[in-house]
């Protein structure tokens, strides 16, 4: 019996498949490890407010408008209260500091008055937990939106576009309008965290008209 | 003295003589040109106290303002080119100017002219201060103002009482005249005519009422009562004398390190996957020997 002990040696062309084939399958592994990373979970509403029935939508008359208390974004699971802001002191419109709440610019109208209400909210991952406005690169034109007032009043809004500034652009076009309709324009961020600045690079606005149906 | 510091004197006399008759005459020609500054109350087509409310196809070419009321309606089927600012910090603010500029218009002297009966109908004017001999002023017919060619020219009526235009009555500017430089400051409530066409901005204490088909090129601003339209169509204008609303910086919305967390997991992730390459081409090497 021939009983060699020694194995038949290996081809250079072998080697390099044999190689190759591994690192692949680490590779894959490797990239399928990030992308599990990198996908954000879908932020936790805030609240557990649940309603029996969804809101009869009213157009609010004018006379009897009120001050909006709430906002829900369907389309990726927002249900947040709203708190008033104003202006701080570098002339920048202030936002609070809670992740789960939104900021609604009290110098301008009222969501459902002529001209551009502007509402604004946090975004990216602090200690564990996702800000509310965080998934709000994911609307599209035609998504649908509600704010309610504290008259019991629900407003429906529908996107119309979005669009990317840097954080000292001129924000005309999100405070004012005067095409004699109501806009809601929401403000967040994007873009790349500069911890020296504390700021994302990009600024994210949603640009949404009152929808009556 | 000397003969020639005498005739110094004496020239020095007549010269001082000759220029303190010129200068008040100099000054006097000069148009009047004190403006009434508005602040941010500058920035309203229609600002009210109490309640806005409108009839028919209304349109307004600026902003509408309502402060310490929130009762508007009307709008549709008016239409309103700019913003509504109702009961907020922005209506309350652009309030108080307004009690600034009213009182500022209010008190100023001296008077250019004062109006017999206070009718302005089928008259030209030119810029100065002016009162009505009975408190009130109509205007029952073509109302001219004349700006003498000089574009900063003012104009400010004082009506102790109240303002009534008639209907189809104008007011016509010429020779510089601006509607942002003219000034109607009214103590009970101005009135304007059908169809009448009206220039300036009118400083109510109490209320203005434009009937039907008045169009305004100018403001509307009633400080404690309502401002009543209907079908009519106003313009703001602006020039100097006002403050312009700020454009607010967008807000730093961003709390978090999101993007930096992924450094760690992908360089663990390369090392991971450099020691297993390695590993690998050293055991397949081995295996070869």
């Amino acid at each position: 019996m021939n009983t060699k002990s020694t194995h038949k040696p290996v081809s250079l062309l072998k080697k390099v498949l044999y190689t190759v084939g591994f690192t692949a399958t680490i590779m894959t592994g490797f990239v399928a490890s990030l992308l599990i990373l990198t996908i954000k979970p879908s932020p936790t509403p805030p609240s557990t407010v649940t309603q029996t029935e969804s809101p009869t939508i009213k157009p609010a008359a004018s006379t009897t408008l009120g001050l909006p208390v709430r906002i829900s974004i369907p389309k990726i699971n927002v249900d947040a209260s709203i708190e008033q802001v104003g202006l701080d002191a570098g002339g920048a419109m202030a936002i609070q500091e809670s992740q789960d709440t939104a900021a609604w610019y009290e110098p301008g109208p009222r969501p459902g008055q002529i001209g551009s209400a502007v509402l604004a909210g946090h975004y990216g991952e602090l200690n564990g937990k996702w800000s509310v406005f965080s998934d709000l690169s994911q609307l599209r034109k035609g998504d649908i939106l509600q704010v309610q007032d504290d008259t019991g009043t629900s407003l429906s809004f529908i996107v119309r576009e979005s669009r990317y500034y840097d954080p000292k652009a001129d924000a005309g076009e999100v405070f004012n309008s005067n095409d004699g309709k109501a806009h809601l324009n929401l403000i967040t961020c994007e873009g790349s965290w500069n911890e020296a600045e504390e700021t994302y690079s990009k600024r994210l606005v949603v640009f949404t008209d009152q929808y009556i149906q | 003295m000397n003969k020639n510091s005498k005739s110094s004197a004496f020239k020095v006399l007549a010269l001082s003589v000759i220029v303190g008759v010129a200068l008040p005459v100099v000054a006097l020609a000069a148009p009047y040109t004190q403006q009434v500054n508005l602040a941010t109350a500058d920035n309203f087509a229609v600002l009210a106290g109490s309640a806005i409310t409108n009839t028919g196809s209304t349109v307004i070419n600026g902003n509408v303002g309502l402060a310490p009321g929130s009762a508007i309606s009307g709008f549709p089927p008016g239409l309103i080119n700019g913003t509504q600012y109702i009961a907020n910090s922005t209506a309350t603010k652009a309030k108080t100017d307004l009690v600034t500029a009213y009182n500022d218009a209010a008190s100023r002297t001296p008077v250019t002219q004062v109006i017999a009966a206070g009718t302005l109908g089928n008259t030209t004017l030119t810029p100065g201060v002016y009162t009505s001999a009975d408190s009130t002023f109509e205007i029952d017919g073509p109302l001219t103002l004349d700006g003498e060619g000089d574009a900063s020219s003012v104009f400010i009526f004082q009506a102790a009482s109240s303002l009534i235009t008639a209907g189809a009555s104008t007011v016509i500017l010429q020779n510089g005249a601006q509607a942002c430089n003219v000034f109607w400051q009214v103590t009970s409530s101005a009135t304007l005519g059908t169809n009448s066409i009206f220039k300036g901005n009118i400083l109510s204490l109490t209320s203005i009422t434009a009937t039907t088909g008045a169009d305004i090129v100018g403001s509307l601003l009633a400080r404690n009562g309502a401002v009543t339209l209907d079908a009519n169509t106003i313009t703001n204008e602006t020039c100097t004398g006002g403050e312009a609303f700020a454009t607010p910086v967008l807000p730093n919305t961003g709390v978090g390190t999101t993007n930096a967390n992924f450094l760690a997991p992908i360089l663990v992730s390369l090392a991971v996957l450099f020691v297993a390459v390695s590993s690998l081409y050293v055991i397949r090497t081995n295996q070869n020997r």
